[in-house]
């Protein structure tokens, strides 16, 4: 399940930014840093992860960096699905 | 405002110079309609395309002392000219015209490269001394008239725009990767970039020198940009008092011309108190010039009507269409030389185009009171972020609520997910560079059109390093600095500004960029307000002379359609970003990512594609066209080549010797 979830996630990600993960961009990279997720791009992120995986993210975990990177993003939506 | 070009090669042939000059010249004859000359010796070639201001009919150039030891070649205008003349005068210096070339000339030959820090003016030009075999060459501080310039196999030629290099036999362009991936990631230009490789901008500020010996060129700064200000005002009402004095004194200077002046209004406040200072200043009605737009995301017409009537100017607009901005893409490029990121340079190619037709040749806009006055978000954004991790969340959302409210995604639903990307900028990663890391980041992706696009950032932060006083700027400062020595010399002023204005021989004049104004502004600017009201002072000091509607209008930026006017009239030229066969003679391109996002670009609804992917696919479209022009000489090149300078050749002094 969660296997299938980050390839979804993996695929949205790689589709809307353009690019594959593998060449020096990592599960753990921190996709801010290296200039692929822009604010217009983040909204559509996270919009795309709440509606798609009937997930809600708080203020909170906006602030604490969760949604940096691809592991991180998969971990918390992970999480929060487990939990309902 | 004018044309100016030449060359310096002590070992060419001499026959050939008469047709190289005239060639160089007719390429840029737009910037100088009115007549040509040049001045040839055996070592040198210096010629002036000019549109006559000042002193119609006794400044006309190539221009030279009494004793014809020096020449010169001007573009511009010297605002001051009268006051530095008075002062010449007393010194006993004697005048034989009215104009400000001989005033230019006089200073330089009485306190040489010293009289640079005297000018207030919007210049580029070039002295030969006769006697030295010597030229200098010389731009103004803030870089608002071009200079380019080619040191090659012990030639050096210049030129007010790098098309003129296309009349000269021996050079090609040919593209410089390296510079390309800086000028993508940080949208323009640096002050010495072209896009090429053996051009160079004389950066504003700086002078050069070339000599005989070997060729060589000597360059040197003659101001910095550090914000230090002699001014001091205790009290915001008389900093509002000032604010309203300066400003005036400044227009006032720049209404200096033997023709009308006109002013571009935009419908925002800037544009608006220069209107209306000029028509204080001239007690006549203005004659004001808008771009009105039919997609009213970008239109402010309402707001000029308002203004219209508030300042009662005659006034002329055009309205931009979609299908406007794609059939002039092609010729307004080919006058902005450098790669682009957005299309709004296109419809100011076209207003100045109705300026000329109405007769008038001056404009003046409200270019720089964003920079000087801290209107741009990036300045209130610089200080949300320098705070951020010292207030509460509440203020963060009060604040985060005050950016950008022009875009669709700041809108205060999307608030909770933009406290999470501010929170990933809220501490310095890029050393110096902070308060236009978030900007500079996004540009990251433009980079990717390029197969190496690795140290996107390595010339900004030579820059940087170049400058001493840098590092004691205070964050805004930085930003403030950043904009001077980026968006505004490298698009502002250049493609949107002067590129477009002298395609159509008309020469744009910006009160806001006066040196006095700096001075001050560095003084008051976050003294009497916070900065999230901005440009507080302008607005407090014009507010009983203005609309109120114009004074409480959020900064509303200038803009244009971009992808998809494009994508919704598919213009014959698209056809350059679908054949592989003409991508790959830009083989510095990474072709894979270049098939894929055109791909996404063309597949998405418009409302799917951000900023940053309008800005690369702009940016693709420009390099495609750019590479036609000025790599293959197809085109426009061609046509422009062909242009007649004979017929407006005014003055030529041959003092070749030995011609075979």
């Amino acid at each position: 399940m969660v296997h299938c979830m980050k390839e979804q996630i993996q695929q949205f990600i790689e589709e809307k930014f353009l690019f594959k993960f593998g060449d020096g961009i990592t599960e753990e990279s921190n996709l801010f840093q290296l200039g692929i997720i822009d604010s217009f791009g983040y909204i559509q992120l996270i919009s795309y992860l709440e509606k798609e995986f009937n997930v809600k993210f708080t203020e909170e975990e906006f602030m604490s960096n969760i949604l940096v990177s691809l592991s991180n993003i998969v971990d918390c939506v992970s999480q929060k699905q487990s939990k309902h | 405002m004018c044309g100016i070009a030449g060359f310096y090669k002590p070992f060419k042939r001499i026959e050939d110079y008469p047709r190289t000059i005239k060639t160089m010249l007719s390429l840029i004859q737009h910037r100088g309609p009115d007549e040509a000359g040049y001045y040839l010796d055996n070592y040198c070639g210096i010629g002036t395309a000019r549109l006559s201001i000042i002193d119609i009919q006794n400044a006309t150039q190539p221009f030279s002392d009494p004793g014809k030891r020096y020449w010169i070649c001007y573009n511009g205008e010297l605002y001051n000219y009268k006051e530095l003349k008075n002062d010449l005068q007393n010194k006993g210096v004697i005048f034989y015209t009215n104009s400000d070339t001989e005033v230019l000339l006089q200073a330089w030959i009485y306190w040489r490269e010293g009289c640079l820090k005297k000018f207030n003016g919007a210049f580029a030009f070039a002295i030969y001394d006769t006697q030295e075999t010597t030229l200098f060459l010389a731009r103004d501080r803030y870089g608002k008239r071009p200079l380019f310039y080619s040191e090659n196999n012990g030639e050096f030629i210049f030129a007010s725009e790098m098309k003129a290099f296309l009349g000269y036999d021996s050079f090609s362009f040919e593209w410089d990767p390296q510079q390309l991936t800086s000028i993508l990631a940080l949208w323009t230009p640096l002050p010495n970039q072209s896009g090429f490789k053996n051009i160079k901008q004389l950066p504003m500020g700086e002078y050069l020198v070339v000599s005989k010996k070997g060729v060589s060129a000597t360059r040197a700064s003659y101001t910095e940009l550090n914000f230090n200000t002699t001014s001091f005002v205790q009290t915001q009402a008389d900093a509002v008092k000032q604010t309203r004095a300066l400003l005036s004194e400044s227009v006032k200077l720049r209404l200096r011309s033997d023709v009308e002046v006109g002013v571009y209004l935009s419908g925002g406040l800037d544009s608006a108190i220069i209107t209306q200072l000029t028509s204080e200043i001239l007690n006549q009605q203005v004659h004001t010039f808008s771009v009105e737009f039919e997609n009213k995301e970008f239109d402010e017409s309402c707001d000029q009507q308002l203004l219209v009537q508030h300042l009662r100017t005659k006034h002329s607009s055009i309205k931009i269409t979609d299908r406007d901005i794609v059939e002039n893409f092609p010729k307004a490029i080919f006058h902005a030389e450098v790669p682009v990121f957005r299309t709004a340079f296109v419809p100011m190619f076209l207003l100045s185009q109705k300026v000329r037709n109405e007769g008038i040749k001056v404009i003046l806009s409200g270019e720089g009171a964003d920079e000087t006055f801290l209107g741009y978000d990036i300045f209130k954004e610089t200080l949300l972020r320098i705070s951020w991790n010292n207030i509460s969340d509440q203020e963060r959302k009060n604040k985060l609520e005050k950016l950008y409210p022009y875009l669709n995604h700041f809108s205060t639903t999307s608030q909770s997910y933009l406290m999470g990307l501010y929170q990933q900028f809220s501490i310095e990663k890029l050393p110096g560079l902070f308060s236009h890391e978030i900007r500079f980041q996004n540009g990251y992706f433009s980079t990717r059109l390029l197969e190496n696009h690795t140290h996107p950032f390595k010339e900004i932060y030579r820059l940087i390093e170049e400058e001493s006083y840098y590092t004691e700027l205070s964050p805004v400062q930085k930003a403030q600095w950043m904009e001077f020595k980026t968006l505004l010399p490298g698009y502002l002023l250049s493609t949107q500004g002067d590129r477009m204005s002298l395609a159509h021989g008309v020469e744009n004049r910006c009160p806001f960029l006066d040196p006095s104004i700096i001075n001050f502004s560095s003084h008051v600017n976050l003294k009497f307000d916070d900065g999230f009201n901005e440009k507080y002072l302008l607005k407090e000091a014009f507010q009983a002379r203005l609309p109120k509607q114009i004074i409480k209008k959020s900064k509303f930026p200038y803009r244009a359609p971009d992808s998809s006017a494009f994508i919704n009239y598919r213009p014959d030229y698209l056809d350059l970003l679908f054949s592989d066969t003409e991508l790959k003679k830009l083989e510095f391109l990474d072709l894979n990512f270049i098939k894929q996002f055109v791909q996404k670009i063309f597949s998405s609804p418009s409302d799917q594609i951000s900023t940053k992917e309008n800005q690369t696919f702009i940016f693709l479209l420009s390099l495609a066209l750019l590479n036609d022009y000025f790599l293959k000489k197809e085109g426009l090149a061609v046509s422009m080549n062909s242009r007649d300078i004979e017929s407006i050749l005014v003055k030529v002094i041959d003092m070749r010797t030995n011609i075979t």
